[in-house]
């Protein structure tokens, strides 16, 4: 190299500027775009970063439903791992400033930690000042005031020490970097914006919240600043459930002895009253059981009466009867007595006899007497003598027995006994005598045998005729005595039946009496009954009160103690960063923006090193003859060959200067400018990165050297001869479409022009194609990315999430029902109950924590469509199954049918069962079967309402119920999801513009250098009388249908691209779905023809500007 | 054969090229007969090829008149010159520039689909005694055959006139001869005026008339009346 060729050099450049600077354009703008790009996330952390940490912003936020104390402050800000700890309050109100009344987010002014930055005015110095959103306020706000409204309830009132505080300023809070204020339980749901007081401003005894500022190392979102903070995490908790567990158990001890006094006082009442209730019950049922004995009385009496009546009834209606009776049987009495009067007849003649038969026996007996008179006298003589011994004896006996007796006591009696003894003894003697006369005497006694005889002979007949005649004589008695007894009996009933006859008036009066008498008893027994009744009801009714007295008290009691208790229920969070909205959407935002970043470098530097050939070629070829002519001087080929890689090393390496600085400087703050009106922090930060830079350079340049070596080494391989001597002509070739006769005859002659010179040169062809092609897919990507992204909305809550809101309900609070009553009395579609829990998925090495939604099987469906990337559905995970989704599946490397484990927060882990992988777009979850966590309580409902349901009002009245601690409306989520995307656009508007450059770059160039080597061909056509018109489209047409194919290859190359580009979209709150819209392939490629078509415009002029006389010029 | 089909009259021609005006043609004048073979002859640099483009409609004069035809084509605008080049004239080139992407035959085509009254290109082609190499493609043909399809080109348009620059520069001395007998007998058979540019004067021999041309002027017009077939020729 000596000056001469260096002189050269220069020349070259300055003579050809245009394609000097076409090489150092490409370069510039694909470094510029690449670098730019890259650097607008780091730029964008970076600038967050410094705000985060010059603002001291929170590395958690500590809360408790029973609030701090000073102590609990001063123990966090004695961690080692705490730089700086302050208690603050907070509170939701609605608030007016200027008439309408929103809800506001009310927060204390913090010295140490997340403090708010002053854009406006000056900060609040007295209690009734404040500072207000930025967002929110203009400068024009500061001095007027904004007034606590009386809507708020007094609670809420209560926590404010003034109504109304004066704006005194404006200001941003690194709590708030995003546009989203969050969401409240007053009002329509939405935080309208934040107000700084000054702690005074509050009335408070305990802080709401302790914000704890650790200064960790790693930057933004880095893993080492997670790993810190989950360090930090660990003491933190521990310390902070000792401190809730303290703070509880003061308030508590004097809250259950309030409660214990109302609930004794409620006891008594119940005593009292249950003796009341006993005792009105046992007056009731005695007059109840009187009242049943009477009724059954009175239903004796009608039994009775009645069967009297009866019984006269039928009495009276015997009586005819009866008398008919009686009348026959007088004819048999009167048949009987003729019979009877025949019997005594036979008496008679019976008693004649008999009376014959006894006086013939008297006859007989009077002779016999006499006849047995004589024997006695005949006997008497023989025996008198013994007779008369006896008696003399016996007469001596007697008297002596007389003078003993008739002797006194001291009379000797000796003499009268001894000759008693011997009367005596000559009694018996004489007895004896006697006995053995009479024994020895023999009478003669024969006639009166004859005699007796006959006597006994008529005896039996006088008693065999007495027999006869006593029973003859018995038998008529009993016929008379029977006779009697039937006239009696007959005249008796005749009797009786007068008598029942002439009684039945009386009878019948009787028996009505007594009708009368049970009317009368039943009528006072209903009376008795009415009264019963109307006892029983005033006792009912008064118990019903005192009852109802009790239990509204005991309700009361129960309200307060649940009031009291659920005041006094801990709960206690530690939220760290990843709570914050802003900084979690701001991560999302730029890991896309870093995604594009990925999309360009592939295309430029194709393109660049095209564009540089195409340049050194055509470069090298109008310089042949000089090449040749150096080297028939003696130049050897480095030397030549420098010149050329110096011509285009210095471009490169201006370009990639030139892009790199401009490129990083622009686009960061291009991309800022879109996102800024999303993020309220300012203050972009220049980020530049050496590596980066050395990158570029390292690519670019020398990419373009050896291109340009590549290139010219050909050439300057040929001998000095040939280098000089003209160029022959270019082949003609056929193109394969030729052999396809019938339809290479049907296109027209230009047609066939334009096909073969399309086709005739293939480095050309090659890139157009891809330079148009790359603009295409560029656009492609780009809208595209802007379809997958911004459709997560549509997605999430349209295809995936049914529900409209989501309510977080107290587990264990007192007062769940109530929260379960409200939400179904709610006008729901569906409704699921869910147990919702922070889990850790483990599958081999890898894990990663995630929210686990436990369910059942019937109700989920109908709130989450869990489907499959097909659409189909998903069957719900039964016990030990779960269904995961997709971005735990790819991220944990879990596909159905794998086993993972599922570690709760307890430690407790669980193998589950993949069976299948959901989409979901938000976050990401894994789906369980209730029982597969032991059938816990649910502690979330998911609501779907109706069509046309006002889902802001359900939200807000949901939020005032007892046991529910949140409520987010799907809406307001998906409304967040958007704002945050539609920064996206003006990173698609880079994309348009930098795609288009490339296919402008692309066309120009090649149609440039098209033109230049045909310039001989086009003066020709031109000669032969082609109107401008004929000339341009006899050489545009093929730049037309170069772009077409270009742009539909662009359109697979996109669809490539962008699932290139969606794969380095990995936030882990964000799954995009990879796909593009017909509308976006359309635009694209509409975009795509527009550019070749400007393109076209453009070098037509130039086409028109080729003089005709080149055609007489001689080859080259 | 009738004097003044085309008619030059103080045509004058002014190039501004940067700052200084350069003349390259001025006070010509002559006239050329109807079915004429007219050669144009004259040293490098002067004036042939301007002359050519002005005649040619490829180029606007300075000054004067031409008329070919009976039109004034002096005052013709861009869209009636492309008219008259596409209709009135066939240009046969030194360096033939046939379009090296399409055959013998689709560059006559091309010539062709130009002109309302042109003829069939096959036909044309089989004239020139090319019919067998209509599918070759120019580069597969030699110097002679190449420009001899050229000149099918230019008459496949059925022109009035036929315009040719150097037709035999960059052909052997047979081929040369070939070529311009062709333009000779085209002439001779069909009636056509052919304007031939050349420096070499041995050709005036063919022409019906000859226009030397010196310093941007004419020289001298003269009328051959005997004028040689072209295999009689030597140079």
């Amino acid at each position: 190299m000596n000056r001469f060729t260096l002189r050269m050099l220069f020349r070259s450049i300055r003579s050809g500027l245009g394609r000097y600077l076409a090489i150092l354009a490409i370069v510039a703008l694909g470094v510029g775009f690449f670098a730019g790009l890259k650097s607008a996330q780091p730029s964008m952390l970076s600038a967050a970063e410094n705000y985060f940490a010059s603002s001291h912003m929170q590395d958690f936020q500590l809360l408790s439903t029973l609030g701090f104390t000073e102590d609990d402050v001063d123990a966090f800000r004695s961690l080692e791992t705490v730089s700086s700890a302050e208690g603050a309050y907070f509170a939701d109100a609605a608030a007016g400033v200027g008439g309408s009344v929103e809800a506001w987010h009310f927060m204390s002014l913090t010295q140490e930690v997340s403090l708010p930055q002053l854009t406006a005015g000056r900060m609040p110095e007295k209690a009734d000042e404040c500072l207000a959103d930025e967002k929110v306020f203009r400068e024009s706000d500061i001095g007027s005031t904004i007034m606590i409204s009386e809507e708020n309830d007094g609670e809420t009132l209560d926590l404010f020490a003034f109504r109304t505080y004066t704006i005194t300023g404006l200001a941003r809070s690194p709590r708030y970097m995003s546009g989203d204020r969050g969401s409240t339980s007053i009002l329509s749901g939405s935080l309208k914006g934040f107000i700084y007081l000054r702690p005074e401003g509050f009335v408070s005894e305990a802080f709401h919240e302790i914000l704890l500022w650790c200064d960790l190392p790693g930057s933004l979102y880095s893993s080492e600043y997670s790993h810190a903070a989950d360090a930090a995490e660990k003491p933190m908790r521990d310390l902070l459930s000792v401190r809730g567990r303290l703070r509880r158990s003061s308030l508590l001890h004097d809250a259950e002895e309030m409660l214990a006094e109302a609930q004794d006082e409620i006891d008594s009442g119940w005593d009292e009253f249950r003796e009341g209730e006993q005792k009105a019950e046992e007056e009731l049922a005695a007059a109840r059981e009187e009242l049943d004995a009477a009724e059954k009385e009175i239903y004796k009496g009608w039994t009775r009466v009645e069967s009297s009546r009866k019984e006269l009834e039928d009495g009276m209606a015997a009586i005819p009867g009866a008398r008919e009776k009686i009348a026959s049987g007088r004819e048999e009495l009167e048949s009987n007595r003729a019979q009877l009067e025949e019997s005594e007849e036979e008496v008679k003649l019976f008693r004649a006899m008999y009376e014959e038969a006894v006086s013939m026996l008297d006859e007989e007996e009077a002779r016999l007497s006499e006849l047995l008179q004589e024997a006695d006298l005949t006997r008497y003589a023989a025996l008198r003598q013994y007779y008369e011994a006896v008696a003399e004896h016996q007469a001596e006996v007697i008297v002596l027995k007389g003078m003993i007796d008739s002797a006194g006591e001291d009379a000797d009696i000796s003499a009268l006994q001894t000759r008693l003894e011997a009367a005596q003894e000559a009694l018996a003697q004489a007895q004896a005598e006697l006995a053995a006369a009479e024994s020895s005497y023999v009478p003669d006694d024969s006639a009166v045998v004859t005699a007796e005889d006959v006597i006994a002979g008529l005896h039996e007949r006088a008693s065999e005729l007495e027999a006869q005649l006593a029973d003859a004589e018995a038998q008529l008695a009993d016929g008379r005595a029977q006779l009697a007894e039937a006239e009696k009996q007959l005249d008796e009933a005749e009797a009786a039946l007068d008598k029942a006859e002439r009684d039945y008036p009386s009878n019948l009066a009787q028996i009505e009496y007594a009708e009368n008498e049970l009317l009368q008893a039943e009528k006072d027994l209903a009376e008795g009954r009415a009264e019963y009744e109307k006892a029983a009801a005033d006792t009912e009714s008064e118990l019903a009160e005192g009852r109802g007295k009790l239990l509204d008290a005991e309700r009361e009691l129960a309200e307060n103690r649940e009031e009291v208790l659920s005041r006094l229920s801990l709960e206690l969070y530690c939220l760290d960063r990843s709570k914050n909205a802003g900084y979690v959407s701001f991560q999302n935002d730029t890991g896309i923006v870093n995604a594009v970043s990925y999309a360009f470098p592939v295309f430029f530097a194709l393109i660049a090193a095209l564009v540089c050939t195409t340049t050194m070629t055509r470069m090298i070829h109008e310089e042949r003859t000089v090449i040749g002519t150096m080297k028939a001087m003696g130049y050897g080929s480095g030397a030549v060959m420098s010149k050329y890689l110096l011509y285009s090393g210095s471009s490169a390496l201006l370009g990639c200067v030139l892009g790199f600085f401009l490129g990083t400087r622009a686009i960061p703050y291009i991309v800022w400018v879109a996102y800024s009106v999303l993020y309220s922090f300012s203050g972009e930060a220049y980020y530049y990165d050496p590596l980066l830079y050395a990158i570029c350079l390292a690519v670019s340049v020398p990419g373009i050297l050896s291109v340009t070596w590549l290139t010219c080494r050909n050439e300057l391989s040929s001998r000095p001869a040939e280098l000089i001597r003209p160029k022959p002509p270019g082949n003609g070739k056929r193109v394969f479409l030729e052999h396809i006769r019938p339809l290479w005859q049907s296109l027209s002659f230009l047609g066939k022009v334009t096909l073969r010179n399309a086709f005739r040169y293939r480095q050309r062809f090659i890139m157009m194609i891809l330079g148009i092609g790359g603009c295409t897919a560029l656009l492609v990507a780009g809208f595209g990315l802007r379809d997958s992204i911004s459709d997560l909305g549509a997605l999430q809550y349209g295809e995936v999430s049914l529900y409209d809101i989501s309510v977080s309900l107290d587990p264990d609070g007192f007062s769940s029902d109530d929260a379960a009553a409200a939400i179904w009395e709610a006008d729901v579609l569906s409704c699921a109950m869910t147990r919702q829990e922070a889990v850790t998925l483990i599958h081999g090495n890898k894990e990663m924590n995630t929210h686990a939604v436990a369910a059942d099987a019937e109700t989920l469906p109908q709130v989450i469509d869990l489907h499959d990337g097909g659409g189909r559905a998903l069957p719900f995970p039964k016990k030990d199954e779960a269904v995961i989704t997709k971005k735990l599946s790819t991220r944990l490397s879990l596909s159905q049918g794998d086993t993972a484990v599922l570690r709760l927060e307890d430690g407790t882990e669980l193998p589950v069962t993949i069976t299948g992988v959901c989409e979901n777009y938000v976050s990401h979850y894994i789906y369980l079967s209730r029982d597969t966590l032991g059938s816990p309580r649910s502690n979330n409902a998911l609501l779907r309402l109706p069509d046309g349901a006002d889902a802001d009002r359900l939200a807000a009245s949901l939020r005032t119920v007892d046991g529910i601690s949140y409520v987010s409306l799907t809406s307001y989520e998906r409304e967040m999801l958007e704002m945050s995307i539609s920064g996206l656009d003006l990173v698609i508007v880079l994309i348009v513009v930098s795609s288009g450059a490339l296919a402008f770059i692309t066309l120009y160039n090649l149609t440039n250098i098209n033109i230049i080597e045909r310039s001989r061909e086009v003066a020709t056509v031109k000669v032969l009388g082609f109107t401008p018109h004929e000339t341009a489209a006899y050489i545009l047409r093929e730049n037309r249908l170069l772009s077409v194919l270009g742009a539909l290859l662009g359109l697979v190359l996109g669809k490539l691209l962008h699932r290139f580009v969606m794969g380095l979209v990995d936030v882990e709150s964000m799954t995009c779905p990879v796909k593009i819209s017909l509308l976006s392939y359309l635009f694209s490629f509409v975009i795509t023809v527009l550019f070749a078509l400007g393109a076209n415009l453009v070098m037509r002029r130039k086409l028109d500007r080729i003089d005709m006389a080149e055609s007489l010029k001689s080859v080259e | 054969m009738e004097d003044g089909f085309i008619v030059f009259e103080n045509v004058k021609k002014v190039y501004r090229a940067g700052e200084v005006p350069v003349t390259a043609l001025h006070d010509v004048s002559f006239s050329i007969g109807k079915g004429e073979i007219c050669v144009i002859v004259g040293e490098s640099g002067a004036g042939k090829t301007t002359l050519l483009n002005i005649l040619g409609g490829m180029d606007s004069l300075t000054e004067g008149r031409i008329v070919v035809g009976g039109n004034e084509i002096s005052s013709y605008g861009k869209k009636e010159l492309t008219a008259y080049r596409r209709t009135e004239v066939g240009f046969v080139f030194q360096f033939y520039n046939l379009i090296p992407n399409l055959t013998a035959l689709e560059n006559i085509e091309i010539a062709a689909k130009l002109s309302p009254n042109a003829l069939p290109p096959a036909q044309v082609l089989a004239d020139v005694g090319l019919a067998e190499r209509a599918g070759n493609f120019p580069a597969q043909l030699s110097g002679g055959e190449q420009q001899r399809v050229a000149i099918a080109r230019a008459l496949a348009k059925n022109p009035k006139l036929l315009l040719c620059d150097e037709p035999t520069g960059a052909l052997d001395y047979n081929t040369g001869k070939a070529v311009l007998k062709l333009l000779q007998d085209t002439s001779r058979s069909t009636g056509m005026t052919v304007i031939i540019i050349t420096h070499n004067k041995a050709l005036c021999a063919m022409a019906d008339r000859v226009v030397r041309v010196q310093s941007g002027t004419v020289l001298s017009v003269t009328l051959n009346e005997s004028a040689v077939p072209v295999e009689e020729i030597e140079w």
